[in-house]
């Protein structure tokens, strides 16, 4: 009996691992190289079923909860901790604003494609003058009868340059801190939305992130998800989704580094003995097993009392945090196996290195979540 | 670059040494296992000398540097952490009078303190002020001749058998920081009570509590309102001595653990013949190298650039106490169940390694003075010293 998966689960673990591994790992070398994200992908991924995982059946989605969908990203994130960063934005944090903030006539319009991986999307919060202080972002959407005028820019977006349309944070007050955001809906090809410049980055190649200019973009007020001003209260509701997403991301990051190092100590030769009876090196091991069953424990439970409609916001910061953390201890340690291997592209190990390095970063600093814990706590 | 200490400094250490073997290690297990006052050991410490390298030689002593404290401090911890307590006090408690005494003040009382004759305290810390000293509550108020003191102080040495003390009040309690001011208290013409408490490890320690407490206005230490940096004034030849003690107390919990290492059998091998424990000892004794470093590169700094020591002190005593720590620990872990054992010195360590994190500035305190040196600094290149 396991305390987090049900048998179904456990099927759906298998399936979906199986699946990245036929439609998602072939892909992945030639991705990461030219750092271009695969667009006959979208097509694959949306017959899958797996862009739908969280949303209902309505839309073609599964209609499954956060524990089918964190083992879906961990899963993935073996395989290809690139690829699936795209992914899981069209599986999630981009496409879930639509569905928990929009009208009927909104979901059908962007929803139901993007599941179907007919429209690609992206999220734009961040700017360069506003990541973790994202009350303070500059880009602002005017009221001008029955359109906003969006002006700013957004970094780091990913999809941002494949995207069909783009959910934007806009100040629609800019005398107000975060209260002032609303949430847009962006499509490709508005006048006066430009994706400029994909950005090069230490982890995750594979997909391509963007900078964004808006300027004197005009949207229909029928593009606004909610109303104004509750935007990014409204996006503050499934942050706590996303950092399991992410420490669901680290945990199958990790797991692939071990594997590999694993196997690398039980093959490779030293001082006339195989590394992997050094005992240094197992109870590096250990420590790393150790360190990513606690990860995993924190994520599966912060996932499962989601599922249960408990309130999970310490958990979900905790597993972020935690995993995030793990992540680099055990690539690290992996690395360290692997000798100067650990450095050659000809092996996915130097690409776990760079990629555990993200986790700390995105979807809420390790700062961040550690406010956010502590103000849990009662403290100020 | 020369890593070495003076003819002298090496002399002094010899000297401890062999003090220390002849006359502290038969007692240092009694001693560091007993709360009350030692009173064996201070004499033998009096009678040792070594009191006189806290007085200056126009007084009597030896001269004040920061390198001999902590040689002397590092000796005294390997074997005895009372020990080196029943030294530095004496240091830490008349140094304010050797910075700030008048001419009168020191030739007063600094020769009995070189000669042992008498015992000094150094009374800052009050149940609600450590770190936040400005914050003491202590008064001292001017009446006729003398200041009247009322106040209650703790985590002091040997209370019911020092009966000198430095002691801070505020003359100004509306002026924070800037209305504490620093007294020579003297048992024999001033009255106070004393408690005794009990910390994690053996040591004998207390609280003095004033009440209408008459000091003679002659004991004012400087001027009123000058007691901040009086006590402030300490830190720059006894910081690194924090440090150095740990450095002792570490090195200590290496030797142990080398020999328990290498004695232990266990699968047919040695303790040290499996490659962690190896590795083991291999951090303890890089960190402990480290620390002794820092501790000796902050004391020769005070030594000889005393206007530039703040991140080094501050580093020195942050680093040697936390790494203490870690090693004791280490060396704990090492000897296994035996180190759990109250006869084993290693469990002794393990308690008494707790402290200093704590005592003269926390470790946190360290890092704040080091962060703040670092926000006023341009670049942190390195001139021509280490």
């Amino acid at each position: 009996m396991d305390p987090f998966f049900t048998q179904e689960d456990k099927i759906f673990r298998e399936e979906v691992r199986q699946f990245a591994l036929r439609e998602v790992a072939p892909l992945s070398e030639a991705a990461e190289e030219a750092e271009t994200f695969p667009g006959e992908l979208w097509k694959t991924l949306g017959q899958s079923g797996y862009l739908g995982i969280r949303f209902p059946k309505e839309y073609g989605g599964m209609g499954k909860g956060l524990v089918p969908y964190c083992i879906f990203i961990e899963e993935m994130n073996k395989v290809s901790a690139g690829l699936t960063a795209g992914i899981g934005l069209q599986a999630g944090m981009a496409t879930l604003p639509v569905y928990l903030f929009g009208d009927e006539e909104q979901r059908q319009r962007w929803l139901v494609p993007a599941l179907r991986g007919e429209k690609i999307s992206a999220f734009g919060l961040t700017e360069p003058g506003a990541g973790s202080d994202a009350g303070n972002i500059r880009c602002s959407a005017k009221r001008q009868g029955d359109v906003y005028v969006i002006d700013g820019v957004k970094l780091f977006i990913t999809n941002g340059g494949l995207a069909d349309f783009v959910i934007v944070a806009a100040k629609t007050n800019p005398e107000k801190g975060v209260k002032g955001i609303t949430l847009f809906v962006v499509e490709k090809g508005t006048p006066g939305f430009t994706p400029v410049r994909k950005l090069r980055k230490l982890a995750t190649r594979a997909s391509e992130t963007a900078e964004l200019f808006f300027e004197d973009c005009r949207v229909p007020i029928q593009n606004r998800l909610g109303e104004e001003g509750v935007g990014f209260v409204n996006l503050m509701k499934s942050l706590n989704e996303g950092r399991l997403s992410c420490a669901a991301s680290a945990l199958g990051i990790s797991s692939a580094a071990f594997d590999e190092a694993m196997k690398y100590a039980k093959r490779r030769n030293a001082f006339g003995q195989v590394i992997g009876t050094f005992q240094a090196i197992q109870f590096s091991f250990a420590d790393m097993s150790m360190d990513m069953e606690a990860g995993r424990l924190l994520t599966y439970n912060g996932a499962w009392k989601a599922d249960q409609g408990m309130e999970y916001t310490l958990e979900a910061s905790w597993a972020k945090l935690y995993t995030s953390e793990m992540v680099q201890r055990v690539t690290s340690k992996a690395l360290q196996v692997f000798g100067g291997y650990g450095f050659l592209r000809d092996y996915p190990m130097e690409r776990y290195y760079r990629e555990a390095r993200l986790w700390e970063i995105v979807e809420g600093t390790s700062e961040i979540q550690r406010l956010v814990i502590s103000r849990r706590l009662g403290l100020r | 670059m020369d890593f070495k200490f003076t003819p002298q400094q090496v002399e002094l250490r010899k000297k401890a040494r062999d003090f220390i073997k002849k006359e502290i290690a038969p007692i240092a297990d009694e001693l560091d296992a007993d709360y009350d006052f030692p009173a064996e050991a201070v004499e033998l410490i009096k009678k040792s000398g070594f009191y006189r390298y806290v007085v200056p030689e126009e007084y009597g002593g030896q001269g004040v540097s920061s390198i001999d404290l902590c040689i002397l401090r590092e000796e005294f911890a390997k074997i005895s952490t009372n020990a080196d307590e029943i030294f530095i006090m004496q240091g830490l408690g008349g140094y304010p009078i050797v910075r700030f005494g008048s001419e009168a003040q020191k030739a007063k009382y600094l020769p009995s303190l070189s000669d042992g004759s008498r015992l000094v305290n150094f009374c800052l810390t009050e149940p609600g002020a450590g770190s936040d000293v400005a914050g003491l509550q202590s008064t001292a108020r001017l009446d006729g001749d003398d200041y009247v003191i009322n106040g209650r102080k703790c985590f002091m040495s040997k209370p019911d058998h020092t009966d000198l003390s430095v002691v801070f009040a505020k003359t100004d309690p509306a002026a924070g920081a800037k209305g504490i001011s620093a007294f020579v208290v003297d048992r024999t013409e001033s009255n106070y009570e004393v408690k005794t408490d009990r910390l994690i490890f053996e040591c004998n320690i207390g609280e003095i509590i004033f009440k209408d407490t008459r000091v003679p206005k002659g004991n004012l230490l400087g001027e009123e309102g000058r007691g901040m940096r009086i006590a402030l004034g300490n830190l720059g030849i006894f910081r690194p001595t924090v440090g150095a003690a740990t450095l002792g107390m570490a090195h200590r919990a290496l030797s142990l653990a080398l020999d328990r290492a290498r004695q232990r059998e266990m699968f047919g091998e040695k303790l040290i013949d499996f490659q962690v424990t190896q590795f083991k000892l291999a951090q303890m004794k890089v960190e402990l190298d480290a620390a002794t470093l820092l501790v000796y590169r902050a004391a020769w700094l005070a030594d000889n650039v005393p206007e530039r020591t703040s991140i080094e002190s501050s580093a020195a005593k942050y680093f040697a106490t936390e790494m203490a720590q870690r090693v004791v620990d280490q060396a704990l872990q090492i000897h296994g169940g035996i180190g759990l054992h109250k006869k084993s010195r290693i469990e002794h360590l393990y308690r008494a390694a707790r402290a200093p994190r704590i005592y003269e500035g926390t470790s946190e305190i360290q890092l704040l003075v080091i962060g703040r040196e670092l926000m006023k600094l341009e670049s942190i290149e390195r001139d021509d010293r280490l």
